[in-house]
């Protein structure tokens, strides 16, 4: 019996912009082809030309043209409402402006779905507060979190009209789809959790986020983490009972073109910084770290890409440090860009605070860029042969960063062990575990 | 008699392309020659040309009485030759009329001063060099990079055979004194000092056509009758300003062609009253005091010193960047980098990364080709990066191109060889 899944989704290419997008994107991919009857459902992104610059292309199109293997097999549907939501926006910058939709109707959406009465209290106030900001800015506004809740209600009833046996989710935004989903099908949900408030915020988390997500674990009938380290904080920060809670690490596609480092040894050393520039992954840290080498060695270039709320203070800092001329920034880079810039990285820092997974370092090491990684991630769980140190021990990681330049053969032997443990983790091997919970769920 | 000095200044800076990461390494082109192009040539049009046809007229109207004073970087004047021929030649006409002077600076409008008194003396010289070449005048009146001064450079410039030395006018350093009469800098005994008057030149380069002043609109008539009403309490009135005031800051709409057109007319009214170039002014009249500047001051901004180019740690470290790279570029002895490497050290480059938007954020908003400061201090790093990588590989070709005497080697010259060549291996 085939299994027939409804999945709501995220970011597909060529609109990735971190590691949730890719995540779905192969998951999506090694699902329909092991025989899963998958109907994806994904929001409507409406591209914002303040936010980025990427066209988005008709999702269909796309496939066909880039990805034969899951032409025909993944039904891909948009429910009727266009949204800005994407994931990594935060609750303080998203502004939509509404054109027919009012309160009351808001209202009336809200009523009919079946929530505890704490959070609709919760999405009614947040409603109400972004209705009289609007009556004083004379805009209709409307709040991320009650674009989530809209969302919720629409996606939601997409449940009606598709046969399926499995409900799966990614992350907070999508979860109370899912849940609304349920209420129509009665068919068990799979939450998977690729990252928590808590790892993006730190100490500074927004409680109502924190409600929702608390609310949509405690729902679910199965919870996917991605990692130990991810079910820890589940199971610490949000009470929830570890039996239901399955790990199932991320994977990672190899590259057949690999970096050939040695090729150019006339370009200074490169170090690598990739991912957003926010307090979860640690960019302060990592000039912190360029300050310690360079205090060594000084024919080392630092590499920065992303983009994010900390950008300008990181910027300012290296320049404090008097290191800029060998710190540099990049912005936001596409999917080539960061293919190019991985092959002319010497060593790859993910100096995270706290990260869920950590794809990026599958990523370069599949580039063939040895890693330092923290202790404080669950892609540690899965790499033996990686150098670990805590975010915070950037003398630590410096004298690691120093000793992976200075000495070929540490580089070369961390290398060719963790390849050989990278053909163990592939997508493929994830896709099999999350059908094996399936089938123990039907 | 009271003396009306005008000098204008006249520089376009040369804008860098957009420069990334990975082109570090790749790319050792860093001029944005489209850009460059497409600036000058509107300048040109809008205020070199005509406000220099306008100038000429004017010349040959009050001949012997008209007289004004130039600064053209070298930079503007490479830009000219580049794109604009016939904006050098412009000049090259009010110079044969001999009712203008033209002063000396430094040739890429640089911070040099600030940072290596070896390289500052280069760069005058070398524009020394360039206006005898181009307009056959031996200047003997300096002004430094955006009239930034204090008393270690008159110093030095009256060591460097200078009469006649231009300042600002800052309230900060003048007190109750007046900027209207000629000053002898501290520790000095021949160069003398002329500071801008800078109410009366703020009057047209800053609120020419602004609405919102309460004496909008200024005609000619009722500004001679300003300067006329200093009468008896000022030797000379230093109207020092941007060229580009006439045409592009405040437009041809604003009336300000008209007003430069008859504004002679009106203070020559006036008998007491006439025109002279820096140089005639200090050989005419004696200094009235001694000025001590012990720190540093310029005509930017409201705070007039150092902060639009050093006011934060972004143009600290990228001039620390650059300036670092000095001993290394001149013992290239390669004209075409060295050249390239004082390209960088044009102020405007640091200009552009300032951070403080008080007052002043919309002048810097107004000159700035990036969309902020961030976004300059990048690309500039990045050109900085490459070029230092550049400057790297040539040294490292100079060394190993450094010939090998040909006599019996001792031992002791085999191993130096077969040192040098590891040392070269290991940094090609």
């Amino acid at each position: 019996m085939t299994i027939k899944v409804l999945m709501y989704g995220w970011e597909f290419p060529p609109r990735i912009s971190g590691g949730l997008g890719t995540a779905c994107y192969a998951i999506v991919r090694e699902l329909a082809k092991r025989d899963i009857d998958l109907t994806l459902v994904l929001p409507q992104t409406i591209t914002n030309p303040d936010i980025d610059n990427v066209n988005l292309i008709g999702c269909d199109n796309l496939i066909t043209a880039n990805d034969p293997e899951i032409e025909g097999m993944v039904n891909i549907k948009y429910p009727e409402i266009a949204t800005h939501l994407s994931p990594y926006v935060s609750a303080k910058d998203f502004k939509r402006f509404l054109c027919n939709e009012t309160l009351q109707d808001f209202f009336a959406l809200l009523a009919k779905m079946n929530l505890p009465i704490e959070l609709k209290a919760m999405a009614m106030a947040t409603a109400e507060a972004q209705m009289s900001d609007a009556r004083i800015t004379g805009k209709y506004g409307v709040n991320l979190l009650v674009e989530v809740f809209r969302y919720a209600l629409v996606a939601g009833g997409l449940a009606k009209n598709i046969e399926h046996s499995i409900i799966h989710a990614h992350d907070w935004l999508t979860m109370l789809a899912a849940l609304e989903a349920r209420c129509y099908s009665h068919k068990p949900v799979v939450l998977h959790i690729h990252a928590l408030e808590t790892d993006r915020s730190g100490l500074w988390i927004d409680r109502r986020i924190f409600a929702i997500e608390k609310y949509g674990m405690e729902q679910a009938d199965q919870i996917v983490a991605v990692s130990q380290y991810t079910k820890n904080n589940i199971v610490q920060y949000y009470g929830i009972a570890p039996e239901k809670i399955t790990v199932v690490h991320n994977g990672v596609y190899c590259n057949s073109n690999l970096n050939s480092a040695t090729a150019n040894n006339a370009r200074p050393k490169m170090v690598l910084f990739l991912g957003r520039m926010t307090h979860q992954k640690g960019p302060y840290f990592f000039i912190e770290i360029a300050r310690r080498v360079l205090e060594k060695r000084s024919d080392v270039q630092f590499v920065l890409a992303g983009t994010g709320d900390l950008t300008r203070e990181i910027i300012e800092r290296a320049a404090n440090l008097r290191i800029g001329k060998n710190v540099h920034f990049t912005g936001f880079l596409d999917a080539d860009r960061v293919r190019e810039i991985y092959q002319l990285a010497d060593v790859y820092v993910m100096p995270s605070v706290s990260e869920p997974f950590g794809l990026s370092a599958l990523e370069a090491l599949s580039y063939n860029v040895p890693a330092i990684i923290t202790k404080q991630s669950g892609v540690a769980e899965v790499l033996k042969h990686t150098l670990v140190s805590d975010f915070w021990d950037t003398e630590d990681i410096a004298a690691k960063v120093l000793a992976l330049l200075e000495y070929p053969a540490l580089r070369r032997t961390s290398l060719a062990n963790e390849q050989k443990g990278l053909q163990a983790i592939t997508w493929g091997r994830t896709a099999e575990k999350i059908i094996e919970l399936y089938k123990k769920m039907i | 008699m009271v003396t009306i000095c005008l000098y204008f200044q006249v520089h376009q800076p040369k804008r860098l392309r957009k420069y990334t990461y990975f082109d570090i390494g790749k790319n050792h082109c860093y001029e944005d020659d489209t850009a460059n192009r497409e600036i000058f040539l509107k300048v040109a049009n809008k205020c070199y040309l005509p406000t220099n046809a306008l100038l000429l007229d004017l010349i040959k109207k009050h001949k012997n009485v008209f007289k004004i004073a130039f600064s053209l970087t070298g930079v503007f004047i490479e830009q000219c030759k580049r794109y604009s021929p016939e904006t050098l030649d412009s000049f090259k006409r009010l110079a044969a009329t001999g009712q203008v002077e033209f002063l000396n600076e430094t040739y890429y409008h640089s911070l040099s001063f600030l940072f290596s008194q070896e390289e500052f003396k280069q760069q005058v010289a070398e524009h020394r060099e360039l206006i005898k070449k181009e307009f056959n005048y031996d200047a003997t009146t300096f002004r430094n990079t955006e009239l930034i001064y204090n008393n270690e450079l008159a110093k030095v410039v009256e060591s460097l055979g200078y009469k006649t030395i231009l300042a600002e006018g800052a309230d900060k350093i003048l007190g109750w004194r007046s900027a209207n009469f000629v000053y002898q800098p501290k520790g000095c005994n021949q160069l003398k000092l002329l500071l801008r008057n800078y109410h009366l030149t703020d009057d047209i380069a800053f609120r020419f056509s602004e609405r919102t002043w309460s004496e909008y609109p200024v005609y000619a008539d009722k500004y001679a009758c300003w300067l006329h009403a200093l009468h008896g309490q000022a030797d000379v009135i230093n109207l020092f300003m941007d060229f580009e005031t006439f045409g592009e800051h405040q437009w041809q709409e604003s009336g300000i062609f008209e007003f430069l057109k008859h504004m002679p007319d009106y203070v020559l009214r006036h008998p007491e009253y006439t025109f002279m170039t820096p140089s005639e002014v200090t050989q005419k009249l004696q200094p009235v005091a001694s000025l001590d500047v012990p720190y540093f001051m310029s005509w930017a901004d409201v705070d007039r010193d150092l902060s639009a180019w050093r006011g934060n740690d972004l143009q600290e470290d990228a001039l620390r960047a650059v300036y670092a790279l000095e001993q290394d570029v001149y013992a290239l002895h390669d004209p075409g980098m060295l050249a390239t490497w004082r390209g960088f050290l044009t102020s405007d480059h640091f200009y552009y990364m300032c951070t403080k938007y008080a007052a002043d954020g919309d002048v810097h908003k107004y000159f700035n080709p990036y969309r902020n400061p961030y976004e300059a201090y990048i690309n500039y790093q990045n050109i900085v990066c490459d070029f230092t990588l550049e400057v790297a590989k040539k040294k490292t070709q100079l060394f190993q191109k450094m010939p090998i005497p040909k006599e019996k080697y001792t031992f002791a010259d085999q191993l130096w060889n077969f040192f040098r060549r590891w040392i070269g291996v290991k940094y090609e």
